[in-house]
């Protein structure tokens, strides 16, 4: 350091930084851009996990959760409670309704709940948000469904319609947020509950175990499934993934979570490599552009040593002015995007605060790695001889290839000869400028392949594989006679009835996970698999299987084994109606996210034969001609009322049609596909930075050609277009680098994506953000040369022409 | 008789041009005692920078030998050239090379404190001593862009010799001067020979060559001419 500050050599460097403001300006954004959008994207990484965490900590969630019917009274509520390997019990009445804000508006599916007491909360704790709990007529809403305190709502229970006043907003954790497509639920109070519905009893029940491992609770649950059973009462699991047993660390939003930090994960790295990559191509251009001064100090006895320390510490300012500007600019963006994102989750985002650890990271990207990357440039510009830096005798260069080629086409406009040969000029710069405008390029287009990915298999994928519109399950199992007298209503073509059942799978080394079996008839009409790997059921199959992917790759299952399928007994007896061998003949792709997907297809007539119920079944796919999304919400609507005049009771869900589970699903990955979006923009403004500084640079090492060109009577318009032509051509040559690279490393992204959140995929390339790209590296080609252009005009030929 | 302080003994120096190359010196041998005033002249591409370059280590030969001092220069490593230059040799460049953004006086002074020559307070007196020497002190806290072209050669003057070095070369070290300033320089070159420094300019001017002691004169890489007067 005292090579530096201890000598005149301090000055040179306040004439480096100050006197050429702009370099130190494009150095400084250079540095800091990087290390704003790591630190951002860390932080709020870190704040995202923090405040779901926090969210989750408190929620008290239980471990076991059961629906029973019919639903239990007190009196059970207390033996459950009386158990030893129960730590906490609470449960909730639960009702499918639907309601509507006013008359003029249509009705919308919502659950009716009441707790005994929303004082004495155990578990799956209820939040007060605003107002009161409820009381008397009074109800409680939701959070963020656009229900107010004082508002009046409109319910229908049982063919009664009700006008209710709300009088309080709850938070609730365990509730699908409205921002991903929840319904809306409505609190009353126990007593109300009553009154409305006709029912006394709580149908939900959870449980808390302690020290709680899936096999512990499974073993629990099994003993409580008998137990109950015993007393008369049915049990059906009613955890989101209809699997009895829930993991109570483990939030509903993990995995969505999950990938949403994967793609931060992955987009800082790409911000990171992209922030050293302008770090070094700057540090580079400013050693390029010193040459002659560093000959000059050799010159006059400077050692290697002291003017690595000079360009060291000139670079360290860099880094320095490029923390103070980015450190408090990327908390605050931390901390904006945290809250988007906790908002969309429909969570609470917690205070304002500063994650350290991405702050150290950023602190150490500005002023480390600079330093770090600097050398490279700077120990080679220290080893430069004398004779390299500043003399001028001796032979001039004799052109590369490609001025030589470019020479040979007399018919090409100098200018556009001038601008090629300069963008080709360094061979190592050009390398450079393409890692970061082409990497820009390719992130941005295997971002947009990746969301257009993830759309399409929501979207056309689930249309496709799920030809008939309408899907609707039963409450109990319903004879295939009274299922299909559905078909002679109007507007339907033709109905395909499925058994569904909660079935217990185990594989060869033990592993075992609760799944959704879907009994289908063979050949099915209703469902069009997308097959993974093996082949589609077949209608001479029996005891064969197909899984989904997630599932599969889960449990490590191929094609050719055999897994061991326990289906609960329904007369309470035993526990296993069936326990036998199957054999996993495909895997198939389905565009749910994890949480839905644990499920499977099976012959149906094998399956019903297993479970021991008759010809009874419980799932109905109904087929509408050339339906669109609203008119078969309505053919839905009409087929529930058709089935509730037949005393067939339905579930109630926002997801009948086919097109509502696609926006639901669509829904569910929009977080992602939003922070996709404003990642390939940070991309696009990494890549123009970029861009800007290459022709900056080039505008100063070219400052002395210029003055030429001008002292011979180039217009500015003339020096202009050299410098457009040659933006526009790195533009164009970045849409190249996206061309060749995109479409690898967008599956690649899609697929590292789809196996954190657990979808299912087919990739989709995005050819409009090819397309994008190529008018946004036009763009960014003509705009990050207009600056550097002017500034080649503005300046005075006589000193263009005296530059060293 | 003084001992010999550039010895050059059959130096060669090709450039690759191409797929060919160029001998740009020949064989070129001649030494230069201490205290003398030696004038290299000849026509453009005769070879003369280079050989200066040469002499400063600023380049290498192809072939031969070139001491100056006590030290054989191709045997020493570019770090070893930049500490050698800081105490045995001054050199002024054709186009100056000050650095941009040191003051006048900052230029001067940086030689001497690369080399940590002199205290601080004797720098000080020394830089204002060397840009009174060449009529500058007025302009000593000027950066180099605000002085003329003469000026900037008057100041990497001074420089040359901020830490008393036995030998000074200089390539065109008035070319840029008017009449006056020129002669002034000359004086400050005969002044340090008068000193007992070596001076070793490279010139293309006759009348200025004709003024020092000795002058070499090269054609196509080759000495033509080697004459030594008496009146320097």
């Amino acid at each position: 350091m005292r090579d530096v500050f201890g000598t005149v050599l301090r000055y040179k460097l306040w004439f480096d930084l100050w006197g050429a403001r702009q370099r130190t300006l494009q150095a400084v954004l250079t540095i800091a851009i990087g290390a704003f959008a790591v630190g951002t994207i860390l932080g709020a990484k870190q704040g995202v996990t923090i405040d779901t965490k926090a969210a989750w900590s408190t929620v008290e969630a239980p471990s076991i959760l059961l629906r029973v019917n019919p639903p239990a009274d007190d009196q059970l509520l207390e033996a459950l409670r009386n158990r030893p390997e129960l730590l906490k019990v609470d449960a909730q009445m639960e009702q499918a309704i639907v309601w509507r804000p006013s008359p003029d508006e249509p009705w919308q599916p919502a659950t009716l709940i009441a707790r005994d007491d929303y004082e004495q909360q155990e578990l799956n704790l209820l939040l007060l948000e605003e107002g009161e709990w409820p009381f008397g007529r009074s109800v409680a809403v939701e959070r963020r469904f656009g229900v107010e305190v004082g508002d009046r709502l409109e319910l229908q229970i049982n063919d009664r319609r009700i006008e209710v006043p709300v009088g309080g907003t709850i938070y609730n954790r365990v509730a699908m947020a409205a921002s991903l497509g929840g319904d809306l639920v409505v609190y009353t109070t126990r007593e109300r509950f009553s009154k409305m519905t006709g029912q006394t009893g709580f149908s939900t029940i959870f449980a808390a175990v302690d020290n709680y491992s899936f096999e512990t609770a499974t073993q629990i649950y099994s003993k409580l499934y008998n137990d109950l059973s015993e007393q008369g009462f049915s049990l059906l699991p009613a955890a989101f993934d209809r699997s009895p047993v829930v993991d109570p660390q483990r939030a509903w939003f993990e995995e969505l979570i999950t990938g949403i930090g994967l793609v931060m994960q992955v987009v800082s790295a790409i911000a990171m490599g992209l922030s050293l990559l302008l770090i070094y191509t700057t540090v580079t251009a400013i050693i390029t552009q010193q040459t002659a001064q560093i000959g000059e100090l050799k010159a006059i006895g400077a050692s290697s040593r002291q003017i690595v320390y000079v360009y060291l510490c000139l670079v360290a300012a860099y880094g320095l002015m490029a923390a103070l500007i980015s450190a408090p600019l990327s908390v605050i963006g931390a901390n904006l995007l945290r809250i988007v994102l906790i908002t969309r989750l429909g969570l609470d985002a917690g205070p304002p605060h500063i994650s350290w650890g991405p702050l150290a990271i950023q602190l150490a990207l500005c002023i480390f790695a600079p330093i770090l990357i600097a050398l490279f440039p700077i120990l080679r510009g220290a080893r430069i001889t004398v004779r390299e830096a500043i003399s001028f005798y001796g032979l001039s260069s004799t052109g590369n290839r490609i001025d030589i080629v470019l020479a040979r086409l007399v018919w090409l406009s100098r200018v556009v000869s001038m601008a090629i040969s300069n963008a080709f000029r360094n061979p190592s710069r050009l390398v450079l400028t393409q890692l970061a405008l082409g990497g820009a390029g390719v992130t941005l287009v295997a971002v947009l392949s990746t969301q257009a990915t993830l759309y399409y298999t929501s979207g056309d994928l689930m249309h496709s594989i799920y030809p008939f519109e309408v899907q609707l399950d039963t409450k109990r199992p319903v004879s295939l006679a009274q299922l299909s007298k559905a078909a002679d209503l109007p507007g339907v073509e033709r109905i395909e009835v499925w058994q569904t059942l909660s079935v217990v799978l185990e594989t060869a080394d033990g592993h075992s996970r609760a799944l959704q079996l879907n009994g289908v008839p063979l050949p099915s009409q209703a469902y069009r698999p997308q097959l993974y790997a093996g082949r589609w059921l077949q209608a001479d199959d029996t005891y064969a299987l197909t899984l989904v992917e997630s599932l599969a790759t889960q449990l490590n299952i191929e094609v050719g084994d055999k897994v061991k399928i326990a289906i609960p007994s329904r007369d309470g007896r035993t526990v296993w109606a069936s326990e036998r061998e199957w054999e996993v003949v495909g895997i198939v792709l389905e565009p749910y996210l994890r949480n839905l997907s644990r499920f499977g297809f099976a012959p149906r007539d094998t399956l019903i034969e297993e479970a021991q119920f008759g010809q009874r079944f419980t799932r109905v796919q109904i087929q509408i001609p050339a339906a669109t999304g609203q008119n078969a919400a309505q053919i839905a609507s009409a087929l529930r009322d058709f089935y509730d005049r037949q005393g067939v009771e339905m579930y109630t869900t926002m997801n009948d049609t086919v097109a509502e589970r696609s926006e639901m699903e669509a829904s569910n990955l929009d977080v992602i596909a939003m922070l996709l979006l404003a990642i390939a923009v940070i991309m696009a403004a990494v890549g123009g930075v970029a861009l800007s500084g290459v022709l900056q640079i080039s505008v100063l090492e070219r400052r002395r050609e210029i003055g030429v060109l001008r002292a011979i009577g180039a217009t500015p318009r003339v020096v202009r277009s050299l410098f457009v032509i040659e933006g526009l051509i790195l533009g164009w040559l970045s849409w190249l680098v996206a061309l060749a690279l995109s479409y690898p490393v967008g599956l690649l992204l899609s697929r590292m994506l789809a196996s954190t959140i657990g979808i299912s995929i087919v990739y989709q390339y995005s050819w409009g953000g090819l397309l994008f790209w190529f008018v946004l590296a036009s763009v960014i080609g003509v705009c990050a040369s207009l600056a550097p252009a002017q500034r080649a005009i503005n300046a005075n030929v006589q000193e263009s022409l005296a530059y060293e | 008789m003084s001992e010999i302080v550039i010895d050059v003994q059959n130096v060669v120096k090709r450039f690759p041009v191409g797929d060919r190359e160029i001998t740009v010196l020949k064989g070129i041998t001649f030494q230069v005692r201490a205290g003398e005033f030696v004038a290299i002249v000849g026509q453009s591409g005769s070879g003369k920078s280079t050989l200066l370059n040469m002499l400063t280590g600023v380049d290498r030969p192809s072939s031969g030998m070139v001491r100056v001092g006590q030290q054989l220069l191709p045997n020493l490593s570019e770090n070893e050239l930049a500490l050698w230059r800081r105490h045995e040799v001054g050199i002024i460049f054709q186009f100056f090379n000050l650095v941009p953004g040191l003051t006048l006086a900052q230029n001067v002074r940086l030689p001497m404190e690369l080399a940590g020559k002199y205290t601080p307070a004797e720098r000080s007196q020394r830089v204002m001593q060397l840009l009174e020497q060449v009529d500058l002190a007025d302009r000593a806290d000027w950066l180099p862009s605000r002085v003329s072209g003469g000026d900037q050669q008057r100041a990497a003057i001074a420089r040359a010799d901020a830490n008393q070095p036995p030998i000074i070369f200089g390539d065109e070290p008035t070319g840029r001067q008017d009449p006056r300033s020129a002669e002034a320089c000359f004086a400050l070159f005969q002044r340090w020979v008068a000193a007992g420094k070596t001076v070793l300019l490279v010139t293309h001017s006759r009348e200025l060559a004709a003024r020092t002691g000795r002058t070499i004169e090269i054609a196509d890489g080759r000495i033509v001419r080697d004459e030594v007067r008496s009146h320097a």
